[in-house]
């Protein structure tokens, strides 16, 4: 599926901390996506796609509190949606389903996360 | 306090003191050798008293033996005395034939000759007045007898007694012989003296039969001293003369027992008894060599088994002390490894105290391994929890420097400075949650000046969670700042009341309400565009409290409403979130 130019490529954010979520949200926004969510919980993410009805790629926060993204992580894996990670972890502690992806440890910058974003959506 | 034991006291005091002044080495022995030690110090005082014992049992063995020489004297003493009556009888009986009367006839010496050979012996007459023989079995009745005078036959006749002689070498026999004199009295007056003269073999054969006990010799002497008859080596020693003053204050009538040397020059322990129907003296002598190597088998017995009993304590805490060092090192080696951080084995040795610390080894360790587990997991949690804290600052910055670039450091100090009040109390508290008066005390810090005055605060006390605490702290830090430009703290007597509570729900349903409600400020307006601010106060816990946010711009200033579930703002179960 390629998007058109004139398209916002629709990028779905999971993070259960909502000042940080809201943040991303804003700054994807400014640089040209159409956020989907912020979703704060795994099931709030599941209600958002489905909503949504899909999305071009996403951002997970990998520890949502008491949960973990991993089914997110799954079902996005099952949707072929690409998604990139971030954490206050390291890579070698995610759960297998993370590794795949590309990891953004916290605090990072922005920009490091729109180009990633950008590299995905064009390659899908 | 009696004065006794006032000076114990003193005294324990003044031997404390010296130990104190004079600090020993602690002494760091292995195990066996303690062991070894306390054997010894069991076992030596048995030793010491079974040596009191054995002198004790070594001098009455010695006295038995003694008593047992002299009983053995009487007895051979007893055996001599019978041995010279039955002669004495036999020859009395002889004495009272009439046909000796004449100085012996024919008849009278076959009569003499029967009984001397009887009485194995020969028998003799004598003349009382000269003490001349004047008949003699051993030779034919009309040869010529020699003619010297017999002085025991003078003494017999004198005394009319019956006389026993010495030892003395016959004067017709040649050889040593004893004599048994008998006078033979008529009316009163000795008319010849009868006598029996004995080789003394006979009488070291009584001798040999009395004594009963092998390392004993009996000797019998004479009046002077010489030696009669010996129980043993009879032939050599007969005649010979013992002189030594046992044997003296032996003969003048006392029954002694001493250690002296005997004839072969061994010292020898000696009982003499005075032999009655004789006069004569027979002592028994045994060398102390003998009564020694009694004694010294008896000690041979007593060391033997003392030793015995030493070198098997001495072996036993040997076995005792590898029994416990073996553990001991075991549990040594675990204790290394516990060091090192490993997991050391319990061991099953056959000392239940070693197996139990080698158990609480084990525990201990697994303890440990449990605790460092949970430390790494703290210290990763602390980790994620700053490395978020971060990310947080930089949305801040981030937000900050679009929304107010121009007062960019002061505002991003600020709001740092908000966030970091929810952090410090959550840390007050151990992660245990953040008391929401504390809290908000802490957020409007910066105005703490009006606090109480112009910014009244009332509610019931809450333990928040960290998120809600966050998320709280900013709201009123922004809210506070908002009305400090713009609102009721901008002028000289605009009021804030914040106020907070719980309703009467049950848990599920339970509802939490924080306001802020500004009186007597400026006419507000709504934001024209929804800044960083709005973002802070009413976004934010809409999303992460999930909570209802209502605003109210009034004409003497705003009222900033928040109402949530209890179960998303409230600490639970005490564990940080």
């Amino acid at each position: 599926m390629t998007s058109p130019s004139n398209i916002r490529p629709r990028v779905l954010i999971v993070e259960d901390q909502a000042l940080i979520a809201l943040a991303l949200a804003d700054e994807l926004d400014a640089a040209g996506f159409e956020v989907i969510g912020p979703a704060l919980s795994v099931l709030h993410a599941f209600e958002c796609l489905r909503t949504a009805d899909g999305c071009d790629a996403a951002v997970l926060d990998v520890n949502l509190g008491h949960e973990t993204a991993e089914p997110i992580a799954h079902e996005l894996i099952s949707l072929s949606i690409p998604f990139v990670v971030m954490s206050g972890y390291a890579r070698s502690q995610h759960p297998p389903v993370f590794r795949s992806a590309l990891s953004l440890v916290k605090p990072f910058g922005i920009q490091a996360l729109v180009d990633e974003l950008r590299r995905l959506v064009r390659q899908h | 306090m009696n004065p006794l034991w006032t000076i114990l006291f003193h005294l324990i005091n003044k031997i404390k003191g010296q130990r104190n002044h004079e600090p020993k080495p602690p002494s760091d022995w292995p195990l066996r050798r303690h062991l070894t030690r306390f054997a010894f110090g069991l076992v030596l005082p048995v030793m010491v008293l079974s040596a009191a014992s054995y002198y004790a049992l070594d001098r009455a063995e010695r006295q038995r033996f003694q008593d047992s020489v002299v009983a053995e004297a009487n007895q051979t003493a007893s055996a001599v005395d019978r041995e010279v009556a039955g002669i004495l009888g036999a020859l009395a009986t002889l004495a009272t034939r009439t046909d000796l009367d004449a100085g012996g006839t024919g008849q009278f010496y076959e009569q003499a000759t029967r009984v001397a050979k009887l009485l194995g012996s020969n028998i003799i007459l004598f003349e009382p007045a000269s003490g001349r023989q004047i008949m003699n079995t051993r030779v034919p009745f009309s040869a010529s007898l020699p003619g010297g005078a017999d002085q025991t036959a003078l003494l017999a006749a004198q005394t009319r007694v019956p006389q026993v002689s010495g030892i003395k070498i016959g004067q017709v026999a040649k050889t040593p012989v004893f004599g048994v004199y008998v006078p033979v009295l008529r009316d009163g007056a000795a008319v010849a003296v009868l006598a029996g003269a004995y080789e003394p073999t006979r009488l070291a054969r009584v001798l040999e039969e009395s004594v009963t006990k092998t390392q004993m010799i009996a000797t019998a002497i004479d009046q002077t001293g010489k030696i009669v008859a010996r129980s043993a080596q009879h032939e050599r020693f007969v005649g010979l003369e013992v002189s030594n003053a046992v044997a003296r204050s032996a003969l003048a009538g006392q029954s002694v027992i001493a250690y002296a040397p005997n004839l072969e020059g061994e010292m020898s322990l000696m009982a003499f008894t005075r032999s009655s129907t004789s006069g004569w003296s027979v002592y028994i002598h045994v060398p102390t060599q003998i009564i020694d190597a009694l004694s010294f088998r008896r000690w041979l017995y007593f060391s033997g088994v003392s030793s015995f009993a030493l070198l098997s304590s001495v072996a036993l805490a040997t076995i005792v002390g590898r029994y416990i060092a073996r553990p001991m090192a075991l549990i040594a080696e675990g204790a290394r490894r516990l060091g090192e951080g490993e997991i050391p084995p319990i061991i099953t040795s056959k000392l239940r105290e070693a197996n139990n610390i080698s158990a609480l080894l084990h525990q201990a360790a697994l303890q440990r391994r449990q605790h460092e587990e949970s430390i790494e997991m703290l210290l990763r949690e602390v980790n994620h929890r700053s490395k978020n804290l971060l990310a947080v600052v930089q949305v801040i910055a981030m937000q900050t420097v679009r929304s107010s670039p121009e007062d960019f450091l002061a505002t991003f100090s600020e709001r740092v400075g908000a966030l970091m009040v929810s952090q410090d109390l959550l840390i007050k508290s151990n992660w245990q949650g953040v008391d929401l008066g504390e809290l908000t005390q802490s957020a409007l810090h910066p105005f703490r000046d009006l606090l109480g005055t112009r910014i009244k605060t009332a509610g019931p006390a809450i333990r928040l969670s960290a998120a809600a605490a966050q998320t709280i702290a900013i709201a009123q830090h922004e809210l506070a700042t908002n009305a400090a430009k713009y609102g009721a703290l901008s002028n000289s007597h605009g009021c804030v009341d914040v106020t907070w509570q719980l309703s009467d729900d049950d848990p599920e349903n339970q509802r939490f309400v924080l306001t802020w409600v500004e009186r007597d400020g400026q006419p507000v307006t709504p934001p024209t565009h929804r800044g960083f601010g709005t973002t802070m106060i009413v976004d934010v816990p809409r999303m992460e409290l999930r909570a209802d946010v209502k605003i109210d711009y009034a004409s003497d200033g705003i009222c900033w409403r928040m109402d949530a579930p209890a179960a998303r703002v409230l600490e639970k179960d005490g564990v940080a979130s």
